[in-house]
């Protein structure tokens, strides 16, 4: 019965409290919703991306045969390009080239005068160049992709060309101008049919779901969440136990300790606050980001054994962070502080990249409870069964206790 | 002189506090030194890819390879193991091409297929996806100029005619007589990692807001322990309360920017001082602003808790929003623009046309009129909050 007035002291202190509500709730729903505004579409498979602004220069001196050139500028313009490539055509590069630095374009792109020439003939290789702001980079990559996959098929030509010339070459076999026209001219034939079925298919996939029935959840949100759901609750773990130093400073605890009740019940009963108000927490997130921004956690499984495991971890670290603390006007920096090291270095705010520099980074991660338990969510969200999930769960388990006891041993000394 | 004794006050305190030493020093530096230490480590610019290539001694395999390794944009490596989609997952390769065991008889009838594991929802994954798919059309040319070529020399059902012709086409796309080349504007000169010159300025506006933390609580404590109040009833007059605080917000902001930008100079080759007139005008204006902010948290916080919430969401919401954490550029059209108008999307421009764009004092010039603007609209409602006080 005592410990149960204690829990619902505690657990109503923390709830009734506006600084509580906003760092428990508020805070990761925000920055959550933030990123989903921000990368909505993409994560939705349909990129939502603003159009780049092209300025297109066309120098093609084009014979009487092929406009290479104007065919690229009319490619570009293709009303299914609209929302990837804003282009306005400009009499020259210097024109072009100016808008980058005016911030008037993104891209500048200059069609060479042999464009033309040098697919019908076997001069020396010829670039279209495309000036772009350093600041900027998916655009650019977006339109160079489009203009290299237009230029190919033009390459192709020549590659063709040069190809049979040289196997005739070798093979001592004849060839003639009319023969080289028509292996041009097969080639341009099967080219539509070579863009709609290639014989080399390449297939895109997502990582492989680890679950049975193949779901997962890989948009940018479910990644952004997991973060700030174990920054968060480790915010909460270790805060909740700031009404031991308050406690003790306002005498309150050491009024406690004078009355029958067992300094164990005390204590119990505040640990039990916090772990109850860490199971609302990521009971309420886990939930409200599933409906707002349809998230998928994972199995039922799998997404108890990751809360679990990172509840217990952010209690035993709140405790043992606690009982190195003097008193409340320390604990906000000094805990903030820590919460903000450890965090980043879990990984909670950004992703490690693919360079080999990273490897120190991804050591990092795992050196602090909240990469594991950032760890056992990521895990969750791929889909990932109970038997992976359980190891990293009995690390933080462990974790856990070990902080405890820590906690609990300096607890017990500042009392005794 | 009033005005100015109350900013030794705001200093003194600040300076004896342990919480500043951790908000506004120990805490960006160690950002800054994580970033610096991930981010610069790699000359290498082109994206990690894996190839797991379980076809090894195919002609085709080989040629495909050679096509992904000519590519600007990709930096092909060998994989051996078949856990593909875990080292996707945790971001040790942006994507990872498998090579069936069946390709090259798969690639000799022309019905070859490759599969691509990546992050579909991630920029980098989408720049990969891009790329590859490039190369595997320039290997269906390939195959498909082989059939010509065999067909064109009178031999068509001769496989060896074809596989050989097919190989030297692959091999020709290497070097591709028509190419894109992509190149900065060349008054643009930007020096460093690509990384760090986004993160570096990044970590620098973030922890402008961030550490108003501190110094915004300076005058809700003032106000808790009744010394404001005191203050009000003597003859000084609250403008120059007010700029007491917002001088000594200000300096401690422009100290801080100071130490990181001199840190990222001479230890993580970020060039902050390439142009030193245009770098302190926007450093000078960005701490105007970010002390105009801390007095209108100041003056709405009425508990240091309200401190912390509304600097924190204040450094979410300016810095998601103003593309300080990733460059708005990715995000959708109505984002950006939005994003756009808050002013540390500004500070970001300004200490972007120095850094990336390697610009001169000119381009500074906007950003900071409107970091000037925006200080000059938050110490109005700064003040106008005070009125109530």
């Amino acid at each position: 019965m005592q410990i149960l007035a204690i829990i619902i002291k505690d657990l109503s202190q923390s709830l009734r409290t506006a600084f509580a509500i906003a760092m428990t709730f508020i805070m990761p729903m925000l920055v959550t919703g933030l990123f989903y505004f921000a990368f909505g579409g993409l994560n939705k498979g349909a990129p939502d991306i603003q159009a780049t602004r092209v300025q297109v220069v066309n120098l093609d001196q084009a014979g009487s045969e092929v406009s290479a050139g104007q065919n690229l500028v009319r490619f570009l313009q293709d009303p299914s390009f609209s929302s990837l490539v804003q282009l306005k055509v400009v009499p020259d590069e210097k024109t072009a080239r100016a808008s980058i630095i005016d911030k008037t374009a993104d891209v500048a792109l200059i069609i060479p005068n042999d464009f033309s020439s040098s697919i019908l003939t076997s001069a020396a290789p010829t670039s279209i160049v495309l000036y772009k702001d350093p600041a900027i980079t998916l655009g650019p990559s977006i339109v160079r992709e489009l203009v290299a996959q237009y230029v190919d098929g033009y390459s192709g030509v020549r590659v063709a060309v040069s190809t049979v010339t040289e196997e005739a070459r070798l093979h001592n076999l004849p060839l003639d101008e009319a023969t080289l026209r028509k292996v041009m001219l097969d080639y341009y034939t099967n080219l539509p049919s070579l863009n709609q079925n290639p014989p080399v298919n390449l297939t895109l996939s997502a990582p492989a779901a680890k679950s049975n029935n193949g779901e997962q959840d890989t948009s940018i949100v479910g990644r952004i969440m997991t973060g700030m759901l174990v920054f968060f609750v480790f915010f909460t773990g270790v805060f909740s136990f700031e009404t031991i130093v308050t406690e003790s400073e306002n005498g309150t605890l050491s009024r406690l300790f004078s009355t029958p009740v067992h300094r164990g019940i005390i204590f119990a009963g505040k640990y039990l606050a916090a772990l109850l108000l860490l199971i609302i927490q990521v009971t309420v997130l886990v939930v409200a980001s599933t409906v707002a921004f349809g998230i998928k956690w994972g199995s039922l499984p799998s997404i108890l054994l990751s809360a679990t495991g990172m509840i217990i971890a952010a209690t035993g670290f709140g405790i043992m962070l606690m009982s190195l603390i003097k008193n409340s006007k320390q604990s906000g920096p000094v805990v903030g502080g820590i919460l903000a090291v450890t965090g980043m270095m879990g990984g909670l705010f950004f992703q490690a990249g693919n360079d080999d520099s990273f490897d120190v980074f991804r050591f990092l991660n795992l050196l602090t409870p909240q990469g594991w338990a950032h760890k056992a969510w990521k895990a969750s969200l791929a889909g990932e069964q109970f038997s992976s999930i359980f190891p990293i769960t009995l690390v933080l388990l462990a974790i856990g206790l070990v902080c405890f006891v820590i906690g609990t041993l300096q607890f017990r000394k500042r009392f005794a | 002189m009033q005005m100015l004794s109350l900013f030794g006050k705001d200093l003194k305190q600040v300076l004896r506090s342990r919480s500043s030493a951790i908000f506004l020093i120990i805490m960006p530096l160690f950002f800054m030194g994580l970033f610096g230490l991930t981010g610069s480590g790699s000359s290498d610019s082109r994206i990690k890819m894996g190839i797991l290539n379980m076809s090894p001694d195919s002609a085709y395999a080989k040629a495909l390879t050679k096509l992904l390794d000519s590519s600007e944009a990709l930096n092909p490596v060998g994989l051996t193991t078949s856990d593909v989609s875990d080292m996707v997952r945790e971001g040790r390769y942006a994507a990872v091409l498998i090579i069936p065991a069946e390709f090259e008889e798969q690639a000799r009838i022309g019905k070859a297929s490759l599969t691509l594991v990546f992050e579909q929802a991630t920029a980098t994954g989408q720049a990969v996806s891009n790329s590859v798919r490039a190369a595997s059309n320039r290997l269906s040319s390939a195959l498909l100029i082989g059939q010509i070529s065999a067909t064109t020399l009178g031999d068509a059902q001769s496989e060896e005619l074809k596989n050989e012709a097919a190989l030297s086409a692959a091999d020709a796309w290497r070097n591709p007589p028509l190419r894109v080349i992509s190149k900065n504007e060349e008054k643009f000169q930007p020096k460093g990692s690509a990384i760090l010159l986004q993160m570096a300025p990044g970590i620098l506006v973030q922890f402008a807001v961030f550490g108003l933390i501190t110094t915004a609580s300076l005058l809700v404590t003032e106000r808790k322990d009744r010394t404001l109040q005191r203050l009000l009833t003597t003859p000084v007059r609250r403008s120059h309360i007010l700029g007491g605080h917002i001088l000594a917000m200000f300096t401690i902001v422009m100290v801080q920017e100071i130490l990181l930008a001199l840190v990222g100079q001479l230890f993580f080759g970020v060039d902050y001082l390439r142009e030193p007139l245009a770098l302190l005008l926007i450093m000078v204006t960005l701490a105007l602003w970010s002390a105009s902010l801390g007095l209108l948290i100041g003056a709405l916080a009425k508990a240091l808790e309200q401190v912390i919430i509304l600097s924190m969401a204040g450094m979410f919401i300016f810095c998601i929003m103003g593309g300080v954490w990733f460059s708005l550029e990715l995000t959708g059209d109505v984002f950006a623009t939005v994003g756009h108008m808050l002013p540390t999307a500004w500070a970001m421009d300004g200490f972007q046309n120095l850094l990336v764009r390697g610009l001169d004092l000119g381009s500074v010039l906007l950003p900071s009129g409107m970091l000037v603007l925006y200080s000059f609209l938050f110490f109005g409602l700064a003040l106008w909050c005070f009125r109530f006080e």
